[in-house]
């Protein structure tokens, strides 16, 4: 302990020595040294702030978050109901325009795989959702584009159709419906038939 | 240290007394500290690669993520870091006080009680046994061993206190002081739950009071257990080993006091937009900011008594870990009050940025600080030399390059996450609608963080190679060294010295204060929650659950789904469009205990009753990946084998009801054929698309109920778009 206490001597210019408190804590010594005054800086700062901000988000009216995501939800309901109003409408031609550009093919195979596929199954063969590939239907009456269109945007969410409009781009569902009129009758074996006969 | 040491105020040689340490309690807990280090950082590479990899669950439930990650931060804090403590505590405050503990027999029972609570935790976590309260995981029977062995350390403390031959505390043994008393209530409040069985209880807390009074504790578990402490034993030994005094005693002051009052209100920014009253949300990020400059006053003590030893810091392991915790732990208190802005919040919680955020203090804090400790303890307690300091080196270099690709990745595939989260695209629509596609993205950062971990671990065996090597040199010495100095009695109070410094020498008085400090805090934002039944609003709509749900939710709960799920959807138009109306605090006022989580390692759960059918969920926990291409969510097949426990259903409505949840007696004396009807009707639905109707009794059934049940009571998921 001695020998410790007088190395510490060594190493300790005359400031130091005039900072040094006569504690003694199994050989611990303390100075003294003033606080740094960028750390009393922060410090009041951080108080200062936090009484503020208690202080206008509390007392004084600031907006609360249920105020903020309102209007910022507002905004974004607006956006999507033009937007419905545009995707809601199916327009033939602009389908038909559509499927004939070269990448449709690619791109309704995709947009099957990535949303479908986890409950129509490969090719349509049905899992949870029914086969795609016969030609019963339990949702439609005329198994054409418009039909599947509008169907796939609203879903049945009580039978665990999920409503696509609220997901997809109008291209993506013009790429979904591509995709389910192409496996149309091609009676892939899987899951049994369900609904009525819809030629 | 020498025999004869006297301080210079002690003129009167004559009336020295003697005394010796119990060194031998020290070397056990530094035992177990290397033991369970090992074990901690091993479950948490194997979780790591369980996120990188499902395969690695191995589909057997007690080796499942939502099983193993509890036990890793149980191991981790408590095993690992809480035997660090002790060891260190017991260490320094024998010398620190010129006494030796006061008991031998307390410190006996301190360490083979708190070794058992752990064997036990390490048994009935993997089980499923849980309260799924993180970090308070425990079920009621070790709960109250907890609180008796933590009972039994305190006593050992304060009458060691008691004992002491040193008139003044010193700031290590405050920071100890306010470890004790604050653990002790924080353990003690959140843990309060009625039995149902020996291995099951519920929560007296429900919903967002259970919510509040969890992170009350979580946080402070952070601040009491993994920081005060650490605080404490930086002030004992930075200054022992860099020879140096310490910088500043004016600042410990006022760092120690402001730090463990602001503390103490900063739990509820772990819940910043969920269901919690605005007012509790703005106070704990209020006080989080204001905790910045506390907490570095810890930190600039801790530098700059290194200071004029630079030198040595680079060449000597025993600083080089010290020096490396402290910086860490700059840097996690400064990116914590960053965290806890509400914008920031947004973005960052529920994502692997508050992952990475927890091992900067952990690893970075906590695991640094033991390495350096126990290069510094371990020669002086076994009086010898450390077997290699190439090898110290090595940990250490191994220990910071994995730490920082953990961090890095963290960041990367927090921020990447949050932001693909909230992508939302000029018509109003989810850039990513499905979640899982933010999974995939992340997982290269999974690989990332789990090679980062086995290089933590493999520093941490490199460590224990040494410093047993370094024990296995030592000469077995029975007899203990005995020192002589004088009697507390002989040592007035400093009386040149300031207010302070006379409580200093009142250490009952220092401790009832530092117990005021920290109960203000706690009392302002506990106490409404619990006392005012206008805290939280009710809903007629909102009804308990049916007894099959019971025994679902409490399968959710066993299964650890909160690990990877959260059950809040907050206000947020990405949320509202991804999952449905956000939570409110209503529908919360049966859940015992609340589920709402801390990541999302997979989508929230609060609105998927409805979303899918049955049969989704039946596949989806037999497979994800048949579902969901990509999932990393483990496979459930126990769940089809295992029976629902119909019997245990009242018992269960008993305690709720208990507790306030309106069951009246009929329901309860029918639950069972409830149940079972339920179940049916499930049933009904699974064989119309091909399942045997065998599977009837079978706990997936239960747990669809549930999930099915989940956010459905105010409306559900139908009013996706209706919200505002
Ligand atoms: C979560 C599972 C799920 C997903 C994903 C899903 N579906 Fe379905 N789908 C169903 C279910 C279930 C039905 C049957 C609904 C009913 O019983 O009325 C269905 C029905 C249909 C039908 C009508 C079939 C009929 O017989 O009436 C079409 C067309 C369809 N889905 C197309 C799609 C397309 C296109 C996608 C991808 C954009 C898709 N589905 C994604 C579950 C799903
Ligand atoms: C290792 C993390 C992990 C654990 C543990 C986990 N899950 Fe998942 N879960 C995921 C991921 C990732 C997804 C998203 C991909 C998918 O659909 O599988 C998911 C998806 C889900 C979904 C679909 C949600 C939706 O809206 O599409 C449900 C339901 C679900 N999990 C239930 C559970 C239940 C119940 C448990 C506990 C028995 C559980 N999970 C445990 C990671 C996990």
């Amino acid at each position: 302990m001695s020998n410790e206490n007088k190395s510490k001597n060594i190493i300790m210019n005359e400031e130091e020595q005039s900072l040094l408190l006569n504690h003694d804590y199994d050989g611990i010594e303390e100075f003294d040294y003033p606080l740094p005054s960028w750390w009393v800086g922060t410090f009041i700062g951080g108080v200062v702030f936090a009484a503020f901000y208690i202080l206008y988000y509390s007392f004084a009216g600031g907006p609360s978050l249920q105020d903020e995501y309102n209007h910022k939800m507002a905004e974004v309901n607006k956006v999507r109901e033009e937007q419905s109003k545009l995707v809601g409408k199916f327009q033939p031609d602009q389908y038909q325009a559509w499927i004939v550009n070269k990448d449709a093919d690619e791109k309704a195979l995709e947009v099957y795989e990535e949303n479908c596929l986890s409950c129509h199954e490969e090719k349509g063969k049905g899992d949870i959702g029914p086969n795609l590939t016969d030609k019963y239907w339990k949702n439609l009456k005329k198994a054409d584009a418009e039909e599947i269109y509008q169907f796939i945007i609203v879903g049945n969410e009580d039978a665990g159709m999920p409503a696509w409009g609220d997901v997809l781009s109008k291209e993506e569902l013009f790429a979904a419906v591509k995709y389910v009129i192409s496996i149309k009758n091609t009676n892939v074996p899987g899951k049994e038939a369900e609904g009525e006969v819809i030629e | 240290m020498s025999q004869n040491e006297t301080p210079e105020s002690v003129q009167n040689e004559q009336k020295l007394e003697q005394f010796s340490y119990d060194d031998k309690s020290v070397k056990l807990f530094i035992h177990a500290t290397l033991i369970w280090g090992v074990v901690a950082l091993l479950l948490g590479v194997t979780i790591a690669f369980q996120l990188a990899s499902w395969k690695f669950n191995f589909e057997l439930p007690w080796l499942t993520f939502g099983r193993l990650r509890p036990l890793h931060t149980n191991a981790a804090i408590f095993a690992f870091v809480g035997n660090a403590i002790f060891a260190g505590v017991y260490y320094s405050i024998q010398r620190l006080l010129k006494t030796r503990l006061y008991s031998d027999i307390l410190t006996k029972i301190h360490f083979w009680g708190w070794q058992l609570i752990i064997v036990l935790a390490a048994v009935t976590l993997p089980l499923g046994i849980t309260t799924s309260k993180e970090y308070a995981e425990l079920e009621w029977p070790i709960d109250i061993l907890v609180a008796v062995i933590w009972v039994i350390f305190g006593i050992n403390f304060f009458m060691t206190l008691k004992r002491r031959r040193e008139r003044h505390i010193y700031v290590a043994i405050w920071f100890y002081i306010a470890t004790i008393i604050t653990v002790a209530v924080l353990y003690v409040v959140n843990n309060l739950e009625i039995p149902v069985s020996l291995m099951k209880s519920y929560s007296v807390y429900a919903g967002v009071q259970d919510a509040l009074v969890q992170w009350w504790y979580g946080h402070n578990a952070v601040a009491f257990f993994l920081t005060t402490p650490f605080l404490g034993l930086m002030y004992y030994f930075v200054p022992k080993a860099v020879n140096r005094p310490v910088y500043s005693y004016r600042l410990s002051i006022i760092h120690f006091w402001s730090l463990i009052f602001v503390y103490i209100w900063a739990g509820p920014h772990h819940l910043l937009y969920t269901s919690l009253p605005e007012w509790v949300q703005t106070l704990g990020m209020a006080f989080s900011v204001a905790l910045w400059a506390p907490s570095w006053g810890g930190m600039i003590n801790g530098l700059l008594t290194l200071r004029g030893a630079w030198d040595r810091v680079r060449r000597e392991p025993i600083l080089k870990f010290l020096a490396t915790g402290v910086t860490f732990y700059g840097m996690a208190t400064f990116e914590g009050p960053l965290l806890s802005i509400k914008s920031v919040n947004g973005l960052a919680h529920y994502t692997d940025w508050i992952v990475g955020h927890v091992h900067s203090g952990t690893i970075g804090w906590n695991y640094m600080m033991v390495a350096g400790i126990l290069y510094y303890m371990v020669p002086k307690i076994w009086k010898t030399e450390l077997f290699s300091t190439k090898l110290a080196n090595f940990q250490f270099w191994t220990a910071t390059i994995g730490l920082l690709m953990y961090i890095v990745s963290m960041w990367v595939a927090g921020i990447t996450q949050g932001l693909m989260w909230r992508a939302v695209d000029e018509t109003g629509k989810l850039v990513y609608p499905n979640f899982v596609e933010t999974v995939v993205k992340i997982v290269p950062m999974y690989w990332v963080r789990a090679f980062g971990g086995v290089l933590i671990l493999a520093g941490f065996i490199a460590m224990v190679y040494n410093l047993y090597k370094t024990i296995q040199s030592a000469k077995v010495e029975e007899k203990e060294d005995v020192f002589a100095t004088a009697p507390l009695s002989a040592q007035p109070i400093d009386s040149h010295g300031g207010s302070h410094r006379k409580l200093e020498g009142l250490p009952l008085v220092f401790s009832v204060l530092a117990f005021l400090a920290i109960l203000v805090g706690s009392m302002i934002e506990l106490m409404p929650s619990i006392m005012s039944n206008k805290f939280i609003v009710k809903d007629a709509r909102v009804k308990p659950y049916t007894p099959l749900e019971i025994v679902g939710r409490d399968i959710y709960v066993r299964e650890g789904c909160y690990t990877c799920h959260s059950q809040m959807v907050r206000p947020m138009v990405d949320e509202t469009l991804r999952y449905g109306k956000r939570s409110e605090a209503a529908e919360f006022v049966y859940d015992r205990p609340f589920q709402w989580g801390s990541r999302r390692i997979g989508p929230d759960l609060h609105r998927v009753g409805g979303k899918y059918s049955h049969m989704w969920h039946y596949r989806h926990m037999l497979d994800p990946r048949k579902v969901t291409p990509g999932s990393l969510m483990p496979v459930y097949t126990w769940l089809f084998k295992s029976k629902i426990k119909y019997g245990s259903i009242p018992k269960k409505m008993q305690v709720l009801k208990a507790l306030g949840t309106p069951y009246s007696e009929d329901e309860i004396n029918n639950s069972i054929r409830n149940a079972e009807e339920q179940a049916l009707t499930i049933m009904a639905e699974l064989e119309r698309d091909g399942v045997d109707s065998k599977m009837r009794n079978k706990e997936i059934i239960a747990l669809i109920a549930y999930l099915q049940r989940l956010g459905t009571d105010m409306g559900g998921s139908d009013e996706v778009t209706s919200a505002e």
